[in-house]
């Protein structure tokens, strides 16, 4: 998954509501998904996501371009996602939905990708968290740390935690780190 | 075992997430909601923190207020002289609330304390008249020479009884006033009850003090007669008391499990 980021000396001005779009278009599906997974309940997501954006298009003004906009954005929406876990109806919501509740996918899944995913979904909250963002969301340790606002030794603890429980082998050198 | 690559993360969120695809509407709908006039949101700690705060300040109000009204203030600052108690031995009854046709009388604080062999338990209550057209008449007995000097309470101020004479009625209650006196009760017990008032500052607030009162520190049942009568000056403006025209007010209370303080008495003063 590459990233479409405006170049610093391409970018012209464009308007707040043509940067949202523009965001969107980009992110919109990949965040969503990532939602899915992390709150395990579509019509969450959904509230999450329309969250996400909200929080970006407010934001836009202080955005200095410091982090990347991905990593910006995944921010934005690892937070989202985290408070709405911690709303007090939540906690007393049997939220152990199956993959039967989610949306029929359209590719046909292989018994070991069904499992993968349930296993995911079954990881603990900070494990989620940089898994989604490394593995699913392609994004380097460096960033994941950036967007949890961790130092990346510690992305790279919980990366091995998460690959251990999920028995996933660890890429060649541990990592990604650019 | 099979070992699982990274990727393979990717492609079965992906995979059996498909279904998820993009919102149409969800442009034109975060649009609209960033630009609806925004009204400040708090945050929900910045919310607990307000009503806590504002639970505090109500709670200090009364404090405030009760402190100001109670025998802790009176009996530490009554006249001039200040008596010296154990304000920590001072204990809040049960059921404080008492009604009658003419009054309303709320049981306000208990002090146990030493009296040469025995124990005392002096009791305040405040008292309201329930008829704005109707004073209530203090019976007072100001100095160790007997001098009596009646105080009038009227709609919150004390107006002096020349002014409150001329046919007009009042009440006055105390343990004794009317019938036959009856005793109090602790915890089935009779104790004697001699009465007084407090400063006109603190309104109708009487004091009353039962005289040899069993041990108290498991705690006691209370029951006190307080007799209300009419009363009318004649045409000499001597009291003319109605004993047809009373109400017997039994004040029945708990206290819990009671410590002494040091002695406190009427006789102290000057």
């Amino acid at each position: 998954m590459t990233e479409t980021i405006r170049p610093q000396h391409d970018r012209r001005a464009e308007t707040p509501d043509e940067a949202l779009l523009r965001l969107m278009q980009a992110w919109e599906v990949p965040i969503r998904r990532m939602c899915c997974v992390y709150l395990r309940d579509e019509d969450m997501a959904r509230d999450a996501v329309q969250e996400t954006f909200l929080k970006a298009y407010r934001g836009l003004s202080g955005f200095r371009g410091e982090s990347s906009e991905r990593t910006w954005l995944m921010r934005i929406a690892i937070n989202t996602c985290r408070d709405m876990r911690k709303a007090a109806w939540f906690r007393f919501v049997d939220r152990r939905v199956t993959l039967e509740k989610l949306p029929e996918p359209v590719a046909e899944t292989s018994w070991e990708r069904t499992d993968l995913t349930l296993d995911v979904m079954k990881l603990p909250t900070k494990l989620l968290d940089v898994v989604l963002l490394h593995f699913y969301q392609g994004m380097s340790v460096r960033e994941v740390g950036a967007a949890l606002g961790i130092p990346y030794q510690t992305v790279t603890s919980r990366l091995k935690a998460a690959c251990a429980k999920l028995r996933v082998q660890m890429e060649e050198g541990g990592n990604r780190d650019d | 075992m099979i070992e699982r690559k990274p990727e393979d993360i990717r492609r079965a969120i992906d995979g059996e997430l498909s279904g998820v695809s993009s919102d149409p509407f969800l442009y034109q709908r975060v649009l609209n909601i960033a630009k609806e006039p925004q009204t400040r949101r708090r945050s929900r700690r910045m919310t607990v923190a307000l009503v806590v705060l504002a639970v505090l300040m109500l709670s200090t109000a009364v404090a405030v207020a009760t402190n100001w009204t109670s025998v802790q203030w009176f009996l530490t600052n009554r006249r001039l002289t200040p008596v010296d108690v154990d304000t920590a031995a001072i204990t809040h009854p049960s059921s404080q609330n008492h009604d009658s046709e003419w009054l309303n009388v709320t049981v306000m604080d208990a002090y146990w304390y030493d009296y040469g062999d025995d124990g005392k338990l002096a009791v305040t209550m405040h008292l309201d008249v329930k008829d704005p057209d109707v004073a209530f008449c203090l019976d007072t007995d100001i100095g160790t020479d007997g001098e009596s000097d009646d105080l009038i309470w009227w709609r919150g101020s004390i107006i002096p009884v020349i002014e409150w004479l001329d046919g007009r009625a009042c009440i006055t209650a105390s343990p004794g006033s009317g019938g036959a006196p009856q005793p109090a009760l602790v915890n089935g017990e009779k104790c004697l009850v001699g009465y007084d008032h407090i400063q006109e500052e603190q309104g109708i607030t009487l004091i009353l003090e039962l005289q040899k009162v069993p041990d108290l520190s498991q705690g006691a049942t209370v029951s006190i007669p307080l007799w209300a009568v009419r009363r009318v000056p004649d045409e000499t403006n001597t009291w003319l008391e109605f004993t047809d025209e009373q109400e017997l007010i039994t004040l029945v209370f708990e206290l819990p499990p009671m410590r002494k303080g040091p002695p406190f008495s009427f006789d102290d003063y000057e």
